[in-house]
């Protein structure tokens, strides 16, 4: 599908690419949020990466997914905000919609909790674990779109995930209560 | 295995990363063992937790702003307005300037450096043309190419599969 969609923009259809922001404008948005945790730096993110996508997409060479590719503007481009100006504050979470008002206080304190935990991740660790737990991604593919061996995603994996542990600990409700 | 070794290797046998022998091991273990199957059972709640955190929908402003910019794109120079793919009229002039770099030789006269363009480099040229319509030997002949950041970075884009080793080392060059 990704193919048809390269092969009509190239023919001049540019409509090809409205549909390319349909089909992957959520991923990456998603991707940018849980980065960044905020909202608007996640949308200007995901503004830059579409932009630069138009831009570049009559030279992309099919080497890897259509996903990939995104991924990796998307890495460089949180990359360079970060290196500009950093993260802007980190904005408040949504409301839990829960109508159990504690559960979902309780619900929203982890998720701050978790968020401040993983914010303290390198940027790399944090990369690996959100690819691989939020997006589901293979190991072989998380290699592609950071641009890494196998071996090394899978040992910055490992990483990510014990420092959370360890950040965690002192959490006094158990994760496994919600 | 012993409850250390098996601590060690609950996040691969979480990830199915464990060979056979080694995943019998430590299910064996898991079964007798309270407290590394509590160990397990916290590292997939924080798992899931991570999974199934919120993620705030984007505003309708943003997506409305990022038609507008690929709308302005189009608008402009957009690679998607000439017939003509402009990556085919790159390739096409890069595999001409190949050609007259074989023909010509080292003994072109350059700006910079000791040796001539790589072939990398001669796509990068032949996309920055396309980009700013000046002429492959102008672009080549102030190699590296004078153009603005934003463009620099935008021609990068075509070539992200490349290792990041290898963008990062063109990206210092080009930027002098």
């Amino acid at each position: 599908m990704d193919n048809d969609l390269l092969d009509r923009f190239h023919l001049g259809d540019l409509s090809a690419f409205d549909e390319l922001m349909e089909r992957y404008h959520r991923p990456v948005y998603q991707f940018a949020y849980r980065l960044t945790q905020n909202r608007a730096t996640a949308e200007d993110v995901a503004q830059e990466v579409f932009v630069r996508a138009y831009r570049g997409l009559s030279g992309f060479r099919r080497a890897s997914s259509l996903q990939t590719w995104l991924l990796r503007i998307a890495i460089r481009v949180a990359s360079d905000q970060r290196q500009e100006g950093g993260l802007r504050p980190v904005a408040s979470l949504p409301a839990a919609v829960n109508p159990d008002a504690l559960a979902a206080l309780e619900r929203r304190e982890l998720e701050a909790e978790l968020a401040e935990a993983v914010a303290q991740l390198s940027p790399k660790q944090r990369t690996a674990l959100i690819l691989r737990v939020s997006h589901d991604l293979t190991f072989k593919e998380i290699a592609e779109v950071m641009g890494s061996a196998l071996g090394t995603v899978k040992a910055t994996y490992h990483q990510a995930v014990g420092r959370l542990q360890v950040l965690l600990r002192s959490r006094s409700t158990s994760l496994r209560d919600h | 295995m012993d409850c250390e070794e098996v601590r060690d290797r609950l996040l691969d046998y979480r990830e199915r990363q464990l060979d056979l022998p080694r995943r019998t091991s430590l299910e064996a273990h898991l079964l007798v063992c309270e407290r590394c199957l509590a160990e397990l059972r916290d590292l997939e709640a924080l798992l899931a937790a991570l999974a199934g955190a919120a993620v705030p929908e984007p505003s309708p402003v943003a997506v409305q702003r990022l038609r507008a910019l690929i709308a302005a794109e189009r608008g402009g120079a957009g690679p998607g307005r000439s017939r003509w793919a402009w990556w085919r009229l790159a390739s096409a002039a890069t595999a001409l300037l190949v050609v007259a770099w074989v023909a010509v030789g080292p003994g072109v006269p350059r700006p910079r450096g000791s040796q001539g363009p790589t072939d990398l480099e001669r796509s990068i040229a032949a996309m920055a043309s396309s980009v700013d319509g000046s002429s492959m030997e102008a672009v080549l002949g102030l190699w590296p190419p004078p153009l603005p950041e934003r463009e620099v970075l935008d021609v990068f884009v075509g070539l992200m599969e490349l290792p990041e080793a290898e963008v990062e080392e063109l990206l210092a060059r080009l930027r002098g």
